[in-house]
């Protein structure tokens, strides 16, 4: 087993409650697993911010980064997690 | 006749009280359009190369663009333009708020204030009646209260004027508007205060004809289709202003933390934007014309710092007066942030010279006497608050470190300029470079020194959010220097326009309006035919302006260039850079290439006259 941090941004605080979830999971899992196991805790609502209709894709301008490395620098919904590992879901984000 | 302008200037000479009034010329607007590009132009044909900053020779230029004052979106801009005391080389700022158009509705494109006057002024506009008046009353007073005397004397007045750190000639003190808009990096209210200057007072009643007015409602329509479409313009920037970056800045390891060391702040969610909504909001605001409205009017309702009610902090100051100094107490970061609108301190660089400070004293490079006897560590949020009031009034350390960060590692010496976080003299701003290389490269080659905005190409290298008119897609890799030069020139060209047009730019920032969109609100407003690609050629021209001042009158080199010595020296402690430095060399040359720029980073020849600066090329290798 592997544990991971999941920190959620914006928007998704607010449907999931919290900023930061500890996630024990399988070895082997992948980002796609993970994000199963959070729409499974936080529900379809989650789902609907985070996927685009398809449920394939993230949504338009959503990100997932894995120790601050976008996930599409690395191998996307197929990137391995390994322990200790920090994932951030994050909404669009603006400023400067 | 040219929609758009108000088409008269004023000229201003404070050490003769003479004040001209002046047409606008036909080929300042065609080739200049306005902000940016106005003060450049007279900067280039009226300013003294050697002028003190300081000095009576020094030229100050407020100024506003075709869209400030019409229903253009984010339409209420107003520039103010200068030598800088911090840089020595030219300073431009931005301001929003409501004093931009006020100027225009009394019926001027541009203010130019020359000379010293021998006793403290203000300067009062009403339509056709501009007077220098007397300010012994307004001298001394902080910015809020002079907007409240002024207030009080001219009803429904629009003010814009320094703080006591302008007066005292704080090398970065900067001009306020409207109570809480700020603009000027580099010592703008320095400048201001130099000239005996305490505030500008108008009040208009003229209106501002667009050209073609059908055809601007359709690039209106267009345009504020898009701003309410795009995630940044609709939904991020209204709902958590730009305090929505905090959390991702830091999750980037780009979010500046103690000075630079790190950029990853362990505690950026205490006061991020997602904090912030839930504790001191208490309304959002907009400047004139703005369906964006990012900016936050928060109050602290109990607590020490109780009381404490101000427009912001914005994400550039929340970084300053927090992560910057080691501070997630973001009830004293409104408190730093209130008083130094209050005292008209920029944040970015008042931040920036409170962490050296800190990190000086933890290094055992100052001693607590040396610090005016306060304990000057990372995270004391006390000391942070009185060494920025100590600041504003020159006392002790607060003398030394009012000179900016440059001058201050001088004069402290004992090897501090290697913690001194500067470009060419203005201080840095809140990306951490090794965390997103295009953002070394943009502070390292901005016009004003130390900048972030021209371009915060983060915004695509980080955020992903790219422009198909400009060629930007994809998930672009931050940590490597590939590509990063195209990228910054790119988004350069358009951050340089909307700071000539009027706008604000956080219609482009993160590549929501595109260039054409540009180019059709502008046509439509002026009645001059532009193209999209006139756009990125008018912007170029400005850019190579302002960078031509910089070489050629101001002395700046290639070897002026460059970053602190830590981002190029001091790989990543942390974060998703860990174990990177900026490769600046490498940006930079494939920059200097893109923009025609010689091995010493002057415009080339070519270049200058392929962008109609024949006058530039006259001076060049004089
Ligand atoms: S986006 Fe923000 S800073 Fe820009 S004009 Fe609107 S309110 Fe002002």
């Amino acid at each position: 087993m592997i544990t991971v941090t999941v920190r959620l941004m914006g928007n998704l605080i607010k449907i999931s409650g919290t900023s930061s979830i500890q996630m024990r999971m399988e070895d082997g899992v992948v980002i796609k697993d993970l994000l199963e196991e959070i729409f499974r805790l936080y529900g379809e609502e989650m789902r609907h911010q985070v996927m685009d209709s398809s449920g394939k894709e993230l949504a338009p301008y959503y990100k997932i980064l894995v120790n601050g490395r976008n996930f599409n620098l690395l191998l996307g919904f197929d990137t391995p997690l390994q322990e200790g590992q920090v994932i951030h879901i994050m909404p669009p984000i603006a400023g400067g | 006749m040219i929609g758009g302008y108000a088409g008269k200037y004023l000229d201003v000479d404070l050490s003769t009280g003479k004040v001209d009034v002046r047409l606008l010329d036909k080929e300042m607007v065609e080739k200049y359009v306005g902000g940016g590009g106005f003060i450049a132009k007279i900067l280039w044909d009226q300013l003294p190369p050697n002028a003190d900053p300081l000095g009576w020779e020094n030229i100050l230029i407020i100024t506003t663009g075709p869209m400030t004052a019409t229903l253009a979106p984010t339409g209420g801009s107003w520039y103010v333009g200068f030598k800088s005391p911090a840089t020595g080389i030219y300073g431009e700022g931005r301001g929003g708020g409501y004093f931009g158009p006020e100027l225009k509705f009394a019926g001027y494109d541009t203010v130019i204030l020359r000379g010293r006057s021998p006793e403290p002024v203000y300067l009062y506009i009403e339509d056709d009646k501009v007077e220098i008046l007397p300010a012994d009353e307004l001298w001394g007073k902080d910015f809020f209260k002079t907007v409240d005397m002024l207030e009080e004397k001219y009803k429904g007045v629009r003010v814009l004027g320094i703080g006591p750190a302008g007066e005292n000639l704080v090398k970065f003190a900067c001009l306020m508007s409207d109570r809480y808009r700020a603009a000027g990096r580099g010592g703008a209210g320095a400048v201001m205060g130099s000239k005996n200057l305490k505030a500008i007072a108008v009040r208009g009643s003229k209106d501002i004809n667009v050209a073609d007015k059908e055809g601007f409602i359709k690039a209106l329509k267009d345009a504020n289709k898009t701003i309410f479409e795009h995630p940044a313009t609709a939904k991020l920037l209204p709902d958590y202003g730009t305090s929505s970056l905090v959390n991702g800045m830091s999750a980037f390891g780009a979010f500046p933390t103690r000075n630079h060391r790190s950029g990853v702040f362990e505690s950026a969610e205490k006061i991020s934007g997602e904090t912030m909504a839930e504790t001191i909001l208490v309304k959002t605001r907009g400047c004139y014309s703005c369906n964006i409205k990012c900016t936050r009017y928060t109050m602290v309702r109990e607590g020490e710092y109780a009381g404490v009610e101000s427009e912001g902090p914005e994400y550039e100051t929340i970084n300053a007066f927090g992560a910057r100094c080691g501070i997630d107490n973001l009830e004293a970061i409104a408190m730093a942030n209130m008083n130094a609108n209050r005292l008209g301190l920029e944040t970015i660089s008042t931040g920036t010279l409170i962490a050296f400070a800190m990190e000086l004293y933890e290094e055992g490079l100052l001693s607590k006497d040396e610090c005016n006897g306060l304990e000057l560590n990372f995270g004391n949020h006390q000391a942070m608050n009185r060494l920025l009031e100590d600041i504003a009034y020159r006392r002790g350390l607060g003398d030394i470190l009012a000179e900016g960060v440059k001058e201050a590692a001088v004069k402290i010496g004992r090897g501090s300029e290697k913690y001194a976080m500067h470009v060419k003299g203005l201080e840095l701003t809140a990306t951490e470079p090794r965390a997103a290389q295009d953002s070394g490269l943009g502070h390292a080659v901005a016009s004003r020194g130390g900048d972030h905005l021209r371009p915060w190409s983060p915004a695509y290298t980080l955020f992903s959010f790219g422009s198909e008119e400009l060629g930007l897609g994809g998930t672009p890799d931050p940590i490597v220097p590939d590509d990063k030069a195209r990228v910054v020139a790119l988004m350069q060209r358009v951050s340089t326009f909307t700071d000539m047009n009027g706008m604000c730019k956080f219609t482009v920032l993160c590549n929501t309006l595109a260039p054409s969109q540009l180019a059709h609100l502008y046509t439509t407003i002026t009645g001059i035919s532009f193209t999209a690609e006139d756009v990125m050629q008018s912007a170029a021209r400005v850019w190579n302006l302002q960078r031509a001042l910089n070489t050629i009158k101001f002395g700046i080199t290639s070897a002026d260039d460059t970053l602190p010595h830590r981002f190029l020296n001091e790989t990543a402690p942390d974060g998703p850079a860990k174990g990177k430095v900026v490769e600046l060399d490498k940006m930079k040359k494939e920059y200097y290439s893109l923009e025609g720029w010689d091995d010493n980073g002057v415009p080339r020849r070519e270049r200058i006259l392929e962008l109609g600066l024949d006058f530039v090329a006259e001076e060049l290798g004089k």
